[in-house]
């Protein structure tokens, strides 16, 4: 797809954080692009940048160099007023449906808030809007004024959801939105965003460690290890082929119904601290892969196929 | 084929609160034998976290009421007394949970809070009790006396799990019950705790009763899987036998609903509609999950059907015919 310009492109971006005594490189380094009405996984095991990248992104976590474009304009950098016009653009979607929703305000209240802030409503069609939001993401809009504490999980969920696409974004940052929730529960979202995405035409940043989510709802996927993406390809070839050693190995450790027990061997250590990367390819301490010159140099993003992969096995196959 | 170790019969824990009575487990009777590892699977709210806590007696009295009967071996622990629990606990039967960190006293090095174990249970102290610290630790795959000093908060998720295993390995327990141990850990880090558990139940014969919502880690795990629907058991049957061929639409349904790391496009997902049963003290007058049931048809309403054979040690709730279960998978 080389027509239109990508709805976000990302360039080199980090963010870093001075700890006591220690420098802690969250992100670090990443390149990204998002086309419109396209889903992005960003998969990773925790501490690996991924939501610490999508708060950046919406302004949650200060950016330390890099740029971020959004429809081909600039949206780092900029001042609170400046900014606010990308703010309805982008919607944060969290993880804990619970925690997210104001207690003390009705469900009607919580979807007019953004409503009216965003002149997306005025007060006397508000009500009429929320009813709307509400039958589209599968709630009945009598519920409407009830408290957040009335509902289940999954239909929290779904109010998340409404908020979020109160402001009409075209961009939705999902940041492990079913992690939360019941396996049958969770089908039940991944449907309803789905189906919103068909309608409405929007792209997601999905972020999420559960690769059988992944390989559900995403077009590609971004796999992240300590503040970098270490292969970015489109789903079906990352699920069929993985090229870097770290995707092979986190699709090897997914216990699954259909292989039953096996005798495997876990991928050893733990992840390293990203206030201190190990040095060269920053997965080389654990992977088996790995030769003379990976502790000494910083692979690049290599091509594969459409996507690419750091690891230097990629250089010479690609 | 020996005596089982566990033996739960009958088993109904209620809750009192100020507006009513719920029944969150509901006549629930199974065995763990010697060795062997038992899944026990559902959704949130299922029962299978009570059911697992009645066994240690964990439930505040006198909120929690519980009848039916618990054997471990010989022993009654349904009414036992304080001190019959007390001796059990942490001794004969122990018990790991979700969150490591919360386990954990905070305030504790690792060494101290194994030594309490140690010094509670087999009276050890001294050099013997650090030398039994130090062995436990290296079959968690902890060597090295460093680790004995650190505070939890100084240590990752799957290390502190690993301290919470060996904790409870301290006394050589028959049984060991693992509340969903791996569900808020890495998937690197759930192998390598899932090998962990493999490797000690073969070393150790051990028991383990396996609670979980996730079938893939039943798979890798789990001899037996008791599957739980609104506080009942809905179906029992050998790992393999559940997850290819289940007899009972709420696991069908539940395989269904999971999106598939090894099928292209995730797997055709089809999501269960609706919403669990609330849960109350009433007999049910039809099929708990009839509600929400692809496979409901006019029976279904007539009463709760019972728990039966579907043939060797498969048991079954649901009155759809087998072959008809069967047929439409494969």
């Amino acid at each position: 797809m080389s027509d239109a310009q990508p709805l976000l492109k990302v360039r080199d971006l980090r963010v870093h954080f001075a700890t006591e005594g220690s420098l802690v490189r969250a992100v670090d380094g990443v390149d990204l692009e998002l086309r419109a009405g396209e889903t992005l996984a960003l998969v990773g095991e925790s501490g690996c940048g991924k939501s610490t990248l999508a708060r950046a992104l919406v302004g949650l976590n200060p950016i330390t160099s890099g740029s971020a474009e959004f429809k081909g304009r600039t949206i780092t950098g900029l001042s609170r007023a400046a900014a606010r016009p990308f703010r309805r653009e982008l919607q944060l979607v969290f993880q804990d449906p619970y925690a997210s929703l104001n207690p003390r305000f009705t469900i009607a209240q919580t979807l007019a808030e953004p409503l009216l802030l965003h002149d997306k409503a005025s007060r006397r069609n508000v009500d009429a809007k929320v009813c709307e939001l509400l039958a589209q993401v599968g709630l009945d809009p009598e519920l409407r004024a009830r408290y957040p504490h009335e509902f289940s999980g999954g239909q929290r969920q779904r109010i998340s959801i409404a908020r979020a696409l109160a402001v009409e974004p075209s961009l939705l940052l999902c940041d492990e939105v079913t992690s939360a929730l019941d396996v049958s529960i969770q089908a039940q979202i991944l449907d309803l965003l789905r189906s919103v995405q068909q309608k409405l035409g929007l792209s997601y940043l999905f972020i999420t460690h559960d690769l059988g989510v992944v390989r559900y709802i995403a077009h590609r996927v971004a796999v992240m290890y300590v503040g970098q993406i270490v292969e970015l390809r489109d789903t079906e070839s990352l699920f069929e082929s993985p090229a870097h050693p770290y995707t092979q190995a986190l699709l090897a450790s997914i216990p699954r119904v259909s292989r039953g027990p096996q005798a495997r061997l876990p991928l050893a250590g733990e992840v390293p601290s990203p206030a201190r990367p190990p040095s060269g390819c920053r997965f080389h301490p654990r992977c088996s892969f790995a030769f003379e010159r990976c502790p000494k140099e910083q692979p690049e993003l290599y091509p594969v196929g459409a996507g690419s992969s750091r690891c230097f096995l990629s250089e010479r196959v690609g | 084929m020996s005596e089982e170790l566990l033996r739960i019969a009958d088993l109904t824990v209620s809750f009192t609160t100020r507006e009513r009575t719920v029944r969150a487990v509901d006549g629930v009777s199974f065995d763990v034998r010697p060795g062997e590892v038992v899944g026990l699977v559902g959704e949130s709210g299922c029962g299978k976290s009570v059911t697992s806590l009645s066994i240690l007696g964990l439930h505040e009295q006198p909120v929690g009421r519980v009848t039916g009967s618990i054997r471990l071996g010989e022993r009654e622990l349904v009414g036992a007394s304080p001190a019959t629990l007390r001796a059990v606990r942490g001794n004969r039967v122990s018990m790991i949970f979700q969150d490591p960190l919360t386990s954990l006293n905070p305030y504790l090095r690792v060494e101290e809070q194994l030594a309490e174990v140690l010094d509670l249970h087999l009276h050890l102290r001294g050099p013997a009790a650090r030398a039994r610290m130090l062995e436990i630790l290296s079959q968690v795959g902890i060597p090295g006396e460093e680790r004995l000093r650190a505070y939890p908060h100084q240590l990752s998720g799957g290390m502190r799990q690993r301290i919470c295993i060996a904790m409870a390995l301290l006394c050589n327990p028959e049984l060991l019950i693992a509340d969903e141990p791996t569900t808020m850990l890495d998937v690197t880090i759930q192998a390598q705790i899932i090998e962990l558990l493999k490797s000690l139940r073969e070393q150790r014969k051990m028991s383990i009763l396996f609670i979980t919502h996730d079938l893939g880690v039943v798979s890798e795990i789990c001899d037996r899987v008791i599957v739980m629907y609104a506080g009942r058991i809905v179906e029992q049957a050998r790992t393999a036998e559940l997850l290819h061929t289940p007899l009972h639409p709420y696991t069908e349904a539940l395989l269904r609903s999971t999106p598939r790391v090894d099928v292209p496009g995730g797997g055709a997902l089809h999501p269960i509609g609706g919403l669990p049963p609330r849960l109350s003290d009433k007999k049910l007058e039809e099929c708990a999950f009839a509600p929400r049931c692809p496979r409901v048809r006019e029976g279904c309403k007539d009463g709760e059907p019972a728990l039966t054979s579907a043939g060797g040690e498969r048991l079954r709730r649901c009155i759809v015919p087998v072959a008809e279960m069967m047929g439409r998978r494969s």
